[in-house]
């Protein structure tokens, strides 16, 4: 079924909208939450999660990419449950996230606002376009998808030492990027 | 302008929350997901698994003098007997649209002509479970319309007669090929289905049981040809069809990562840091690549599973010569008198001793003789012989752009020698979306001294480099190659080489300071 026609569902209030969604992406979601979480039960658990926020902000929203909107709920839920589990040491978990990019951060003892990490955001958007959309691509599934090196080489049909050779490259140009709109790293 | 100090990492990832959403819409709609809900571990640990438990079980029962059940059990479970590799990924592409959308019967091209029915459906189900032996309700295919849909990862080939044919992508690992009635079909990965009267056929039992007449296999080879391979994947290459190679053991294997690993990225933290400390020019790479670790895991470039991925074409005496893949883009290599036409940009290493040489120079100083050239040949031809049949060396993509270059160059190079220069430069086919500029500083016989002007331009710092007693500045922070026949070189690598002489490094036309 059509996204727009399962948006329509959703605003009709009619329960088979879940279905529907269920059936076309549970393993778009199962798949993302897998970066984030170990356990089956957990991932399975986020899917029911993401279907009850949908049907709670569909409507008022009307997004115009429905996927990526569901994807987004799936990987704010698997970070949270992440966080939760306390599994910051080890497995796949948040701080594993981009390790390396990270790394370009120095430890400092500021906490940053939330405001900072908006306009962090806003530039790295900006920077992002700059790039061709197959870096584009890596970038995001690296370090918002939390997918691994090897993942991404299967979805770009890249060898894998390529994405690596090229998140490396990203990172130092981003570096420079946030330095220069007086962001240090 | 406020000075902002992101130290925190919550804060970082906080950042990564205000992406704008087109961005994350692009990537995320063109995602491939596989199928989630089969058993978390991958395909081959599973069969590991089930084999050691089977096994154990099998002890079991044989001290209890009970071999037929065992026997019927392990024939019946194994996931490699033919028929019984479930198709994973068939329906994973959920968030993919159908690529052919039935209009009216006036539009359905041929191999289509047959719409499925929700009687299909439920057959070619109650197939799949009885084949499989599967208990329950599962249903495999869930809708006429997604089951008839058509891309790279699942194709529905219509019917023939009273065969309804479907190929569904599997695991990424498996792949599949076969001669049917005489035609060669080849599939990158998953399994090739055939239902008929309520049973389903996997290629070897379709073969076994003639299930095809001539006219029908004819027309699903004309369909094969003309609507799947424009839009098929190209398969990897797996050790069990080609010919015989000696197997390395995991402590070759091991050995060949943990070298593999200090030379490609650097500082290896873990352990092996001894070894790290013996690879040549290892701290050259020092400040370049640190690779990280994966869960607390060190980072294996080469493992079990992947390691036929990389084409490994065997040993001969210490040495043992690998092929690593890049991206996706026919890629030929001219070494002694043969030719290496490759599907992926690929380097060819000869390893001894914990040290990487590339096949091309290890054959030119003697350390590859030409008997042993020759077998790494021929088995070359055998790891691709299903893509050289249909191989025709492509012209150079008239989409290439190459335009004059806004700094001068020294030496003028015909609009030829650029166009060969930047294709063999580019990595992808999204690279010929760009305009390239070519300049030229030093040109001998087949080596030319070049600066590629492009999107790849990625800034190094101001910086000077020695070659051959000459010091060599380069201030707008690119790179200057050298071009030699198909392959690049920083100008230290090409001279230490031995590939460009110092009489070379003194007539390249560059400000340079001898030392």
């Amino acid at each position: 079924m059509k996204d727009e026609k399962i948006i329509e569902l959703f605003f009709a209030r009619d329960e088979q909208a879940l279905k529907e969604t269920e059936d076309k992406y549970a393993d778009l979601c199962l798949y993302i939450a897998s970066s984030f979480l170990a356990m089956k039960e957990d991932r399975e658990e986020i899917l029911n999660d993401s279907l009850l926020a949908l049907w709670n902000s569909i409507p008022p929203e009307r997004p115009e990419s429905f996927s990526a909107y569901l994807a987004e709920i799936v990987r704010r839920l698997s970070i949270g449950r992440s966080r939760a589990n306390n599994a910051w040491k080890r497995g796949k978990n948040v701080q594993i996230v981009g390790e390396e990019f990270l790394s370009m951060i120095d430890d400092g003892t500021d906490i940053a606002e939330q405001y900072e990490a908006r306009r962090a955001g806003e530039i790295i958007s900006r920077f992002l376009r700059t790039l061709p959309k197959p870096e584009r691509k890596m970038f995001i599934m690296r370090y918002w998808l939390d997918m691994s090196n090897t993942d991404i080489a299967k979805q770009l049909n890249f060898g894998e030492s390529r994405v690596k050779v090229t998140l490396h490259r990203i990172r130092k140009k981003l570096a420079a990027e946030l330095g220069k709109e007086g962001i240090t790293v | 302008m406020k000075e902002i100090n992101l130290n925190n990492k919550i804060v970082l990832l906080e950042a990564l929350e205000y992406i704008d959403r087109d961005l994350i819409a692009e990537t995320v709609e063109d995602l491939k997901a596989p199928n989630m809900r089969q058993a978390p571990e991958t395909k081959k640990f599973a069969v590991r698994k089930s084999i050691k438990y089977t096994l154990l079980l099998a002890a079991c029962f044989i001290m209890l003098g009970a071999v037929i059940p065992i026997a019927n059990y392990v024939i019946r479970h194994l996931p490699f007997f033919p028929g019984g590799n479930p198709v994973s990924d068939t329906t994973s592409e959920t968030a993919e649209e159908p690529s052919v959308e039935i209009t009216n019967e006036a539009e359905i091209p041929s191999g289509y002509d047959y719409v499925l029915t929700e009687e299909d459906i439920e057959m070619m189900n109650e197939a799949y479970r009885t084949t499989l032996d599967i208990t329950g309700t599962y249903r495999f295919f869930k809708t006429p319309e997604e089951t008839m849909s058509r891309h790279d990862s699942h194709f529905y080939f219509g019917k023939r007669g009273d065969t309804i044919i479907i190929w569904g992508g599997g695991s990424f690992s498996d792949r599949c090929c076969f001669v049917l009635g005489g035609y060669s079909f080849e599939f990158y990965t998953g399994r090739i289905m055939f239902f008929e009267n309520g049973k389903l056929y996997y290629f070897e039992k379709a073969i076994e049981e003639n299930i095809l007449t001539d006219e029908e296999i004819k027309e699903f080879y004309d369909d094969y040809t003309e609507f799947y391979l424009p839009i098929a994947r190209k398969p990897y290459i797996y050790l069990e069809f080609t010919p015989e190679v000696e197997k390395l053991t995991e402590e070759e294997m091991r050995s060949i990562n943990d070298a593999y690993e200090a030379w490609q990225y650097g500082i290896y933290y873990e352990k092996g840091l001894e070894l790290y400390k013996k690879v040549p020019d290892c701290e050259k790479y020092a400040d370049q690549y640190v690779y990280s670790t994966i869960g607390g895991d060190p980072h294996r470039f080469f493992n079990e599973e992947n390691f036929q991925d990389y084409h490994y074409y065997g040993k001969f005496g210490n040495k043992v010569i690998l092929a690593v893949q890049g991206s996706a883009n026919v890629h030929t290599k001219e070494i002694g008198n043969y030719k290496f036409i490759f599907n992926r940009s690929t380097s060819m290493y000869v390893y001894e001793s914990g040290v990487f040489t590339e096949l091309s120079e290890a054959y030119n100083s003697g350390a590859v003789t030409k008997n042993e050239l020759a077998a790494i040949h021929e088995r070359h031809l055998a790891y691709y012989n299903y893509f050289l049949e249909g191989y025709k060396e492509e012209p150079i993509p008239d989409k290439l752009k190459i335009i004059d270059s806004t700094k001068p160059s020294p030496i003028e190079l015909t609009l030829d020698e650029k166009r060969e220069i930047v294709w063999e430069y580019i990595e992808s086919e999204y690279d010929l979306d760009y305009s390239y500029g070519v300049r030229c500083y030093g040109k001998f016989e087949n080596l030319y001294a070049v600066m590629i002007d492009g999107p790849y331009d990625y800034s190094t710092e101001m910086r000077d480099e020695n070659v051959a007693g000459y010091i060599f500045t380069f201030t707008s922070g690119q790179k200057m190659v050298i071009y030699c026949e198909g392959n690049f070189y920083s100008l230290l690598e090409a001279y230490e080489r031995g590939i460009i002489t110092k009489e070379n490094v003194a007539a390249i036309e560059w400000d340079k300071t001898p030392q």
